[in-house]
C-alpha cells in the first residue's frame, strides 16, 4: 500500500508543511508521495522539503533512498495566462472588443470577463477550473495500484475550489483508463476557518459563503468515488488569524493547538491515509468523517519528539560530528560503526564519481552540506526553519552511535545522482539529516 | 447533522450565491439546474426573477418563439470549451430584440446569459407576450410532452430536468394539442472536466416544438379495419398520460 496526498493551494501546502514535520520526527512511520497544485507560488518551506526529499534519492526511483523508500514532493507549476484579463486570455481579443455575440458571453459574465487573471482565479471556482485544464493530467497526479490519495484543499477560495473536483476527476478518468485497481479517494475539505479580507476580493465573505455551498455540492454531484472526506471549519465560529506573508515563507512557524485548523487538517489527512475499516457508503453525506476521530498523533508526544529530534539534529550538525569523526582516531569506539561505514560508503561512491581520484576532505565536505541543508544559504529556508523555535536539551555523544543509522549497498547506487564529489556528499548529508531527525535520540 | 448537510441543505433564501462559485465551464447551466431543484420557498430571493426568465424563454423555446443560431466557438477558447466536450454555442434570438436572450443550455434545456439584468424580462414580455398568457392550452400541452420525453432518458440532467419543469409549470395534458414538429436538443450525460476516449459527452433528445402545422403528418389506422382514426374538432380530448395513448375508434367508423 503506498500513500499520497494531493495538496492544492495555500491550505493544502499549509496542511503539508504540519504533516512533513510530523514524518520527519518520526511520528508517521510510513513515507508518502505529495503533490502542491497551486497557482500561488509555492512557499518556501515546501521548496526546502520538496529539494530535500529529492536529495535523499539513493536509487533509480525517486522513491527510494539509502535503505527505505522516501518521500516524493512535486510541485507542478499551473500556467497562467500572461494576458491581464481573463476575457483577454479566453478570446485573445482586449475585452472592450468582445462584442455581444461573441461566444464567450454564453459562459461568463462581464465582471468575470474584465477580471485581472491572478483576481479570478482566486475568488472563482468556475475560472480555475476552466483555465487550469493542463495541470489535471501532470505526470505527479497519475494514480497507482494498492494506493490510497487524499486531497487537502479549501472549498472557500478560487484555486483550490476550482482545482478540487476537476483534479479527483481526472484522476477517476485516468485510473479507468490505464485499469488502475484498489485505489482509494478521500479529502480533508477546509471549508470557512477565517475571515477573508475585502480588501482584496471585493465580497469576499459573500464570494466564499458561495464558493463553500457550491464547491460542496458540485462535489457531490460530481464526485461519488471520493470514499470518505473531513470537513474542516464551515460552520461555527472557527476564525483563525491568517497571515499570508508569513506563510509565504513558513520559516519557523509555531505549531498549531490542537484544535486549530491545520493541526487539525494534518491529523485528518493521516487518519484518512491509513484508516481502512469505514465501510463505503452509499449516501455522500453518510461519508463524512465525524470531528471525533482518533488522532493519529499526539500533540504532547509531538511536542517531546520535536525537542528531542531537534535539540539530536543541531547538536550533530553545528558540533560538526562528521568532521570530527574524520580526526578521530578512535573513531568507532566513540561514534560507533554504523555512521562510520555510513560515511565511509558515500565516501566510496565519491571517489568513483571522481574518476578514483582520492578525495580526501569528503568528511569535510559532508559536514559543510550539513550546515548549509539544516541552517540554510542565502535566502533558502535550512531544514532547521522548517520547525518551530524550540528549546534544546543537551545531547551526549555517545547517543550517536545508538542511532539507528542506515546501511548503505553501494551496488544500489544510481550513478546519474552521484555525479560528483560535491553530489554525493550533500546526498550523504541529507541522508544523515534524515536519520537524525526521525531516529535521532 | 454532519457538516455537509449543515452547509448544502440549509435554506438558500438570503444567500447571495454567485454562479461562477461551481468549478466548471457550465457554471450557470448547473446554477439554474440547483436552483430549481430547490422549493420556491428555500431558494436565493436574488435568483428569483432569473427563474422567472427561465421559464420565459423555455415557454418561448417550445412555442417556436425563438431563433436559434448556431455559432462554432473559434480559437482559442475552444481550447478551454473542447475539454468539456463544447464546440459550439446556440444562441437563442427574439426578434426584436438586438442582442442574443439566451442560449442552449446542455442541462437545463434553455438559460438567459450571464449577464442577464433585472429589466430584461420585462422587456422580452412588452416585445413578445409570454406564452403561458397568449395560449396556455397549447403550451401546457408541450411542457407535459417535454417532461415526459425527458423524464425517460439515460442522462441524468434530462430527467432532472423533467421533474423541474413538473414542478415549476404543473402542466397538464390537454385536448387541443397544437402543431408539432420534432427538434434535436442535446444533453450532457453527466457531470465532468475531462473527455472519456472518444465517448460523446452529451446525447441528442428530441422534443416537440409547436409546428406552423404546413408539415406533413402521419395519421394512425385501425389495424382492424384500417380506418384512418381522424377526430371531430368538439370531441372529447384524448388523455395522454404515457407513451401509450389508447384511441377509441369514433362511432362512424364503428358502424362501417
Amino acid at each position: 500500500m503506498s500513500y499520497k496526498l494531493v495538496c492544492i493551494g495555500g491550505t493544502g501546502q499549509m496542511v503539508l508543511h504540519y504533516y512533513a514535520q510530523l514524518y520527519l520526527l518520526g511520528l508517521i512511520e510510513e513515507p508518502f508521495e505529495a503533490t502542491v497544485v497551486d497557482t500561488d507560488s509555492v512557499i518556501g518551506s515546501i521548496r526546502t522539503l520538496r529539494d530535500f526529499f529529492s536529495d535523499l534519492q539513493y536509487g533509480a526511483d525517486p522513491a527510494e533512498g539509502v535503505q527505505n523508500n522516501i518521500p516524493v514532493l512535486a510541485t507542478p507549476t499551473i500556467p497562467i495566462p500572461a494576458d491581464d484579463k481573463v476575457g483577454k486570455a479566453l478570446t485573445g481579443r482586449p475585452i472592450e472588443e468582445i462584442d455581444d455575440r461573441h461566444s464567450v458571453r454564453a459562459f461568463f459574465n462581464e465582471e468575470t470577463i474584465a477580471q485581472s487573471v491572478n483576481q479570478g482565479l482566486f475568488a472563482r471556482p468556475a475560472l480555475s477550473s476552466v483555465m487550469s485544464e493542463e495541470i489535471f493530467n501532470h505526470a505527479s497526479l497519475a494514480p497507482k495500484n494498492n494506493n490510497t490519495t487524499v486531497f487537502v484543499g479549501s472549498v472557500i477560495g478560487g484555486t483550490s475550489g476550482g482545482l478540487l473536483a476537476p483534479i479527483v476527476d481526472a484522476i477517476k478518468e485516468k485510473q479507468m483508463l490505464d485499469e488502475i485497481q484498489a485505489l482509494k479517494m478521500r479529502a480533508v475539505l477546509y471549508g470557512r476557518y477565517f475571515t477573508p479580507d475585502n480588501n482584496i476580493i471585493p465580497d469576499a465573505i459573500k464570494r466564499f459563503n458561495s464558493n463553500q455551498l457550491l464547491v460542496l455540492k458540485s462535489i457531490k454531484e460530481a464526485l461519488q468515488q471520493l470514499h470518505s472526506y473531513f470537513i474542516v471549519g464551515g460552520t461555527g465560529s472557527m476564525d483563525y488569524a491568517r497571515d499570508p506573508n508569513v506563510e509565504k515563507t513558513a520559516r519557523q512557524l509555531p505549531w498549531q493547538e490542537e484544535n486549530e485548523p491545520f493541526w487539525i487538517g494534518s491529523q485528518a489527512a493521516e487518519y484518512l491515509l491509513k484508516e481502512n475499516v469505514i465501510p463505503a457508503a452509499t449516501e455522500f453525506s453518510d461519508r463524512e468523517v465525524a470531528g471525533d476521530f482518533e488522532r493519529p498523533v499526539s500533540r504532547e508526544a509531538a511536542t517531546k519528539a520535536l525537542r528531542q529530534r531537534i535539540s539530536f539534529t543541531d547538536s550533530f550538525v553545528n558540533k560538526k560530528v562528521v568532521h570530527r569523526l574524520a580526526h578521530e582516531p578512535w573513531v568507532t569506539a566513540i561514534w560507533g560503526n554504523k555512521l562510520t561505514e555510513l560515511v565511509a560508503s558515500f565516501w566510496n561512491i565519491a571517489v568513483a564519481a571522481e574518476g578514483g581520484k582520492a578525495v580526501s576532505n569528503f568528511p569535510n565536505k559532508v559536514s559543510d552540506a550539513l550546515t548549509n541543508l539544516w541552517n540554510g544559504a542565502g535566502d533558502s529556508l535550512g531544514l532547521h526553519d522548517i520547525f518551530p523555535p524550540t528549546p534544546l536539551q543537551a545531547i551526549l555523544p555517545a547517543s550517536v552511535q545508538r542511532v539507528a543509522w542506515p546501511t548503505v549497498d553501494e551496488s544500489k547506487s544510481n550513478r546519474i545522482l552521484f555525479s560528483s564529489a560535491d553530489a554525493t556528499a550533500k546526498r550523504a548529508a541529507a541522508t544523515i539529516l534524515f536519520t537524525t531527525l526521525r531516529k535521532g535520540i | 447533522m454532519a457538516k455537509f448537510e449543515e452547509i448544502v441543505d440549509k435554506p438558500w433564501t438570503q444567500m447571495t450565491l454567485f454562479a461562477e462559485s461551481i468549478p466548471h465551464l457550465l457554471h450557470w447551466d448547473l446554477a439554474y439546474l440547483w436552483i430549481l431543484e430547490k422549493q420556491q420557498a428555500v431558494r436565493p430571493d436574488k435568483w428569483k426573477e432569473r427563474v422567472e426568465a427561465w421559464k420565459y424563454l423555455l415557454s418561448m423555446l417550445l412555442m417556436d418563439h425563438l431563433r436559434i443560431n448556431h455559432l462554432p466557438i473559434d480559437e482559442p477558447l475552444i481550447h478551454y470549451t473542447k475539454p468539456f466536450g463544447i464546440d459550439s454555442v446556440y444562441w437563442l434570438e427574439l426578434e426584436g430584440v438586438r442582442k442574443p436572450v439566451g442560449v442552449l443550455s446542455p442541462i437545463v434545456l434553455v438559460r438567459p446569459l450571464p449577464d442577464y439584468k433585472r429589466t430584461n424580462l420585462d422587456t422580452w414580455r412588452n416585445i413578445a407576450k409570454d406564452p403561458i398568457l397568449e395560449d396556455e392550452q397549447a403550451l401546457r400541452h408541450l411542457l407535459q410532452l417535454t417532461a415526459n420525453t425527458l423524464e425517460q432518458q439515460e442522462s441524468s440532467f434530462a430527467a432532472r430536468l423533467a421533474h423541474c419543469i413538473l414542478k415549476e409549470f404543473n402542466p397538464a395534458p390537454t385536448g387541443n394539442a397544437p402543431n408539432t414538429k420534432s427538434v434535436q436538443f442535446s444533453f450532457l450525460d453527466r457531470l465532468a472536466w475531462s473527455q472519456r476516449g472518444d465517448e460523446p459527452r452529451s446525447r441528442p433528445i428530441p422534443l416537440l416544438l409547436r409546428g406552423n402545422g404546413g408539415e406533413n403528418y402521419w395519421v394512425p389506422r385501425c389495424e382492424k379495419c384500417g380506418d384512418l382514426l381522424t377526430r371531430l374538432a368538439n370531441e372529447r380530448p384524448i388523455p395522454v398520460d404515457s407513451e401509450i395513448v389508447t384511441i377509441e375508434m369514433r362511432e362512424m367508423s364503428k358502424s362501417k
